[in-house]
């Protein structure tokens, strides 16, 4: 990986696209740390402080995650990437309802762009929406689950009347998600990379030194080392799997053409062993986030034996019954994902469509059975893997016995998450460099 | 500091949020795509930016920073008049 | 203007949306001193006016000096549109100009500019010899006088011709010629061999047509591949025993088909019970294929025609014959043995390039075209090349009718003959574009039924082109065509001594009508266009059928199942309005995709070729092979006097070099046939041809050296005349796709969502 780097300095056209990359996740970087207008910096870092000691899971810490903390700090990029995708996700499920859409899709590139207006449209709309309820939570001190509450983070006491400033407040977040739109776009168009991918590898990076010290500061250099140890394996680990596939050869009989040269590694299927990337682990999170959100409605200071209970054994992340259920959970979902996404008799029908066949194995259903067959055996080994992974940082919060750590960056989703656009990214560098090749060929 | 200087500062601030935005939206967006985890795969690469692209991005450019220096400014306001008055 | 649309059109200027074009007011401003400078130049001689056109420097100078030599030339003062035209070739872009305005001359015109302003040689590129020719013939008058000399070649030139015409100064050559020149040049073993000299501006007529429609398939130069191909004979007779959808299944978007379960049992059952897919009978299945294929997909007289014994294509957006194109890869064999033909012999890629990459060859490139907005973008996008719009010398006053959509073919048929039986009663020239072959000739002959002679203009008899067309304004005429009428010889109200052109305009000019929308948009302007040129009236209006294969092969789920419809049963429903739009859309869509992956897959493919042609260069021209063996070998290679060496050794290597990378070629196409799988993996499938690529073409370079040597070492005898057996030259060929997207199953996202949709489609059921 790292030669792809320093050969991708060298190559003038290259390096201007890296540098140019690393200046706009500067530009992200400052969006991300600015607070917006009427709210009081030292009020948040002192809620953050204070929320770091609780013990909460789930769909908010992984919301901060994703948005490099800017989220809880209603920084100007708080929404950060995350309109944009959902915007993405439900224009593509409204192509396959309202028929215009699907029409537009069909109609090639100019179709095509105008349903990424639209996207892009929907993105600031769903911002508006979102930085409002932000807002209003970040009023009501529901944000920090209450416990912040002698900390305001909007002070009353500025002199300006409050109805302005929460509407600045919101068209200003607003703004700043149209700005992180903006600079994914710069950098897939002329940075390096996927500008989507990179900025939430930057949220997700941007924790890992805070908390690596964190760390340092409450047990010492000798856990640090440790933890960083682990870290890298299981890095290594997840490079190494998701890098792992299964190709099924194919061959093409459409032509009469000699074929007796190239043998039969030329064409193929790639089936990855992990096929379903990083989603499972969301489903899951976000399902077991459920039981959390239900204690909410109950009272707090007067738990019942219930609710007790279920905090203790469920909520917890480091009881062993939640571990026990995120790994299924998770295992689950990985089986699910993949046999939704990966459509054996489709694949199969496409393939037969175009000639082509694996050798040995008649087209049509005999090649849909045993691409199913194939996958299944293969998400096994998958599924476990995703499953062993996430629930690693748990294991963390049981041996250090403290709840200190919530948004841990080291293990699950953001080592995969990491790993992967580190890979993606990468894997295009290296194809460009591939391209400017040629001299070298030339003696 | 005067709570004019905060007003001031706050209505250019909406003016300009609301430019920047039609502005981002005036670009012809290329979708940056979806990340490989979440579905990606597919790359389209439209033409190289023309002229007007250019200018655009100037213009944004140009808004954006104005922008920030609000932002930038009433933050500080905000934290002199919060410590002042508290 | 009103004050907003005019804030719109600035505004979309600005922004450069589709539609906007170069600003043509500072080339307006020198039409004044153009004017000026000519009245001086009527003064001078012939002899006076040629030297003085051998000193013309700027735009006003030559332009002025072109005009004059037109009108001394040809009798024909240029417009002050067609200045405007020459000045915009002059700078680069691609001129707009309506049909009938001039085209040929101002070309002509900017030609000599060009070679003035230092960028000569210059090569008119054309759409076909025929017009290669006769465009150079009618200009030459012209440019004489311009002191510049004017060359043609086309298909039946000798190499002796060929190196002459690409001596001149502007030659008229075919786009498809132009590029195998250079293609076959690229593989001559002798420097000398070659007939072109450098690529240095090249003036693109119908550019629109050449650029985009062409570019989607990439030029081939085939040779001749030692080696039987029968089993296709044995393989077009058992596939004409099968039935469609019983026997085998057509893909929806109509351009592939497979076997159905059914339909592999009973072809085994045909030859004795073999298992088709096991590995020793894959050739066997591979003919099978391509039998199918040719016998499901590919219609006579519509993709295809059959003249004196011989299978020639239809260009489909052309409507004519496709000089010098046959299906790879087995299938025109596979066609022949359907027609009952014997099989011509197949032929392996020897090189390619792509109309891209053979135009980026030129250091100045311009063109011109009555449609070229509609494709401004891509253009843009694939040529660098910016659009101008020159307005028509007299304002357009055709009418354009609204569509005429009927609910069947015979229904339209039928309305279309009334229609036609009504213009031509009072004598009104008409002309009919249809879709293929098949429908003009079954068009004419309902016409013929109901009374009117007419005259068919297809593929068949495109060589009586100039003829019939010409005469298609005349007083009654009645021309069938496709779409080829759309682009070519002028059409002159009066016919073309224009002789009752009044009459002809008094009767509302010729009027065209189109049997069906075509899967472009400009086809169909290209038609409106022939009506109404030069401020003359015309119509033109365009039929439909629900039945269409546009309509039921792109929106087909569109139409609703009672449309409005009035009492002539012509429907009137909005919805199929849009339907119809929408179904052009798409097919355009299309098209434009499959342009865009064969540019994008052939990118590295065109690197390969410049590094290695470069290497190839030093080969030719330099003694590099012979030290080389010299170093190998010092004993054998001293005995052998320089010269021989030299000749020899340069045979070998160059031999090597080019099966090398015909092989190369093949293994890339192999790959590109598969790649598109890889997406299932979630790796994007350029990446991953580009990662095959790359590391195959590193291989050649050693590959060569060593097979160099190995050849060396076995001959006994090294003379003079040794040479390998060479592969033959033989007509070059054209590849086709079926696989418009390199990623048919859509990203990982689609997929879900489409599963997703599934079940809400039918769990809400």
């Amino acid at each position: 990986m790292l030669s792809a780097f320093l050969s991708a300095f060298r190559t003038p056209d290259l390096r201007k696209k890296l540098l140019f990359t690393v200046a706009i996740i500067a530009v992200y970087r400052l969006g991300a740390t600015l607070p917006s207008p009427g709210v009081s910096f030292s009020n948040v870092q002192k809620c953050i402080d204070i929320m770091e000691s609780g013990a909460t899971s789930g769909v908010f810490s992984l919301l901060n995650l994703f948005s490099g903390g800017a989220l809880l700090s209603l920084s100007v990029f708080a929404l950060g990437i995350m309109p944009y995708i959902t915007a993405s996700i439900i224009l593509q499920l409204l192509t396959v309802v309202i028929p215009r859409l699907e029409q537009l899709r069909k109609e090639g590139q100019s179709g095509q762009a105008k349903i990424t207006q639209y996207t892009r449209y929907l993105t600031l709309g769903l911002a508006v929406l979102q930085s409002s309820a932000f807002v209003a939570l970040a009023r009501s001190g529901q944000l920090f689950s209450n416990q912040c509450d002698q900390f305001p983070i909007v002070p009353e006491n500025t002199g300006l009347p409050m109805w302005i400033t929460l509407v600045a407040l919101v068209i200003t977040m607003t703004a700043g998600t149209g700005v992180v739109m903006w600079l994914g776009e710069l950098i897939t168009d002329r940075g390096v990379g996927n500008g989507m991918s990179v900025l939430i590898f930057t949220s997700i990076a941007a924790r890992l030194p805070s908390e690596g010290w964190a760390i340092k500061e409450s047990r010492g250099w000798a856990w640090f080392i440790a933890v960083l140890a682990l870290v890298l394996l299981v890095i290594t680990l997840v490079v190494f799997i998701e890098q792992a596939q299964r190709r099924i050869p194919v061959q093409y009989a459409k032509r009469m053409i000699g074929r007796k040269m190239y043998g039969g590694t030329s064409t193929y299927i790639p089936l990855k062993v992990n096929q379903a990337g990083v989603i499972p682990v969301i489903f899951a999170s976000s399902l077991l986030y459920l039981p959390q959100l239900i204690l909410q409605f109950f009272d707090q200071n007067d738990p019942g034996p219930v609710q007790s209970w279920v905090q203790n054994n469920i909520v917890d992340p480091a009881s062993w019954i939640h571990i026990v259920i995120y790994f299924l959970l998770i295992i689950f979902f990985t089986y699910f994902y993949v046999s939704i996404t990966f459509n054996p008799t489709e694949v199969a029908e496409n393939m037969k469509k175009y000639g082509g066949f694996v050798p040995g194995i008649r087209p049509g259903k005999p090649t849909a059975d045993y691409l199913d067959f194939i996958l299944s055996r293969i998400t096994l080994p998958g599924s476990l893997y995703l499953g062993v992974i996430s629930i690693l940082p748990n294991f963390f919060f049981i041996w250090l016995d403290n709840n200190q750590f919530q948004n841990f960056p080291f293990g699950g989703t953001a080592v995969l998450i990491m790993v992967g656009v580190g890979l993606e990214t990468v894997k295009q560098i290296e194809s460009q460099l591939m391209q400017r090749n040629y001299e070298g060929f030339l003696r | 500091m005067h709570i004019g200087f905060a007003y001031t500062l706050i209505v250019l601030l909406i003016i300009t949020s609301a430019i920047l935005t039609m502005l981002i939206l005036l670009h012809r967006g290329k979708g940056g795509g979806m990340s490989s985890m979440f579905g990606g795969g597919v790359t389209s690469s439209l033409a190289g930016s023309s002229v007007a692209e250019k200018n655009l991005d100037r213009y944004t450019v140009l808004v954006g920073i104005v922008w920030f220096a609000c932002i930038v400014g009433l933050g500080f306001w905000l934290k002199l008049a919060v410590d002042g008055g508290s | 203007m009103g004050v907003s649309s005019r804030l719109k059109k600035s505004f979309q200027k600005f922004l450069q949306r589709p539609g906007t074009t170069v600003d043509l007011a500072p080339l307006r401003k020198r039409l004044p001193a153009i004017e000026a400078l000519e009245e001086e130049l009527k003064e001078l001689d012939d002899a006076e006016l040629t030297e003085r056109a051998g000193k013309a420097d700027d735009f006003t100078e030559i332009c002025a000096v072109g005009r004059e030599a037109a009108r001394r030339g040809l009798d024909q003062r240029p417009y002050d549109e067609q200045v405007l035209g020459v000045m915009a070739l002059l700078s680069g872009k691609v001129a707009e100009m309506a049909t009938g305005e001039g085209k040929t001359l101002t070309a002509a015109i900017a030609s000599y500019g060009h070679v003035r302003q230092g960028r000569g040689p210059v090569h008119v590129l054309t759409v076909n010899d025929y017009l290669a020719a006769r465009d150079a013939d009618w200009m030459r008058p012209v440019l004489t006088l311009l002191g510049l000399t004017v060359g043609s070649v086309t298909e039946a030139s000798t190499p002796e011709e060929r190196r002459e015409a690409y001596g001149c100064d502007v030659t008229y050559v075919s786009v498809s010629e132009a590029g195998f020149d250079y293609l076959r040049d690229q593989l001559v073993v002798d420097i000398d061999d070659r007939v072109q000299r450098e690529l240095a501006t090249a003036i693109v007529d119908e550019a629109d047509s050449i650029l985009i429609d062409e570019a989607r398939v990439p030029m081939v130069l085939a040779g001749t591949v030692p080696g039987e191909q029968d089993p296709v004979h044995a393989a077009a007779g058992l596939v004409k025993g099968l039935k469609a959808t019983r026997d085998y299944e057509i893909a929806e978007d109509g351009r592939s088909v497979a076997f159905t379960t059914d339909g592999t049992a009973r072809i085994e059952k045909e030859l004795d019970g073999i298992d088709l897919y096991a590995d020793e009978n894959f050739d066997q299945l591979a003919a099978l294929n391509v039998a199918l294929h040719a016998h499901a997909l590919l219609h006579r007289d519509v993709d295809y025609i059959v003249r004196n014994g011989v299978v020639e294509l239809v260009d489909e957006s052309r409507g004519r014959v496709a000089q010098r194109r046959r299906w790879p890869d087995g299938l025109q064999a596979a066609v022949e043995a359907k027609e009952g033909l014997t099989a011509t012999s197949e032929g392996e890629v020897l090189q390619t390039i792509t109309v891209q990459s053979f135009i980026a060859l030129y250091k100045t490139v311009c063109g011109m075209t009555a449609t070229a907005v509609l494709v401004g973008d891509q253009l843009r996008e694939f040529f660098k090349l910016e659009v101008a719009v020159i307005p028509p010398h007299k304002p357009n006053i055709r009418e354009d009718l609204p569509d005429r959509i009927l609910a069947t073919r015979q229904e339209k048929e039928d309305a279309l003959v009334k229609e036609i039986t009504e213009a031509h009663e009072s004598g009104r020239p008409v002309l009919i574009g249809t879709r293929d072959v098949k429908e003009s000739e079954s068009l004419a002959t309902a016409l013929e039924a109901a009374g009117i002679s007419c005259v068919v203009l297809n593929a068949k008899n495109d060589a009586e082109e100039a003829a019939i067309i010409a005469e298609a304004g005349k007083r009654g005429a009645v021309t069938v065509s496709t779409q080829m009428a759309g682009r070519g010889v002028d059409i002159r109200l009066g016919g073309s001594d224009e002789a009752d052109h009044d009459e002809v305009a008094e009767l509302g000019g010729l009027y065209m009508i189109g049997t069906g929308r075509f899967d472009s948009g400009r086809i169909d302007d290209q038609l409106r266009g022939r009506a109404g040129r030069q401020g003359d009236p015309g119509t033109s209006v365009f039929y439909g059928s629900l039945e269409d294969d546009l309509i039921v092969r792109n929106a087909n789920d569109m139409i609703p199942p009672s449309p409005h419809m009035d009492l002539d049963g012509v429907v009137t429903d909005e919805r199929v309005d849009y339907a119809v739009g929408h179904a052009q859309r798409v097919a355009e869509g299309v098209g434009h995709e499959i342009h865009r992956n064969t540019w994008r897959y052939n990118v590295v493919i065109e690197q390969q070729r410049v590094a290695l042609s470069e290497r190839r260069e030093r080969l030719l021209t330099s003694e590099v092979a012979a030290d080389m063996l010299k170093s190998k070998f010092p004993d054998e290679t001293g005995e052998i006097d320089d010269e021989v060496l030299n000749k020899v050794s340069r045979s070998i290597a160059l031999f090597h070099l080019d099966r090398l990378w015909a092989e190369h070629l093949a293994y890339l196409s192999e790959v590109r046939e598969g790649v598109h799988l890889r997406a299932l993996g979630k790796l994007d499938p350029l990446d991953e041809f580009h990662r095959s690529a790359v590391p195959a073409f590193g291989k050649i370079m050693p590959e060569i050296e060593d097979r160099t040597v190995d050849t060396f070492a076995e001959i006994d005898e090294v003379t003079d005349s040794w040479e390998p057996a060479e592969a033959n030259l033989v007509r070059p060929s054209a590849t086709w796709t079926y696989l418009v997207h390199d990623n048919p199953f859509g990203s990982e996202l689609d997929r879900l969502i489409a599963a997703v949709g599934r079940r809400l489609v039918t769990g809400g059921k």
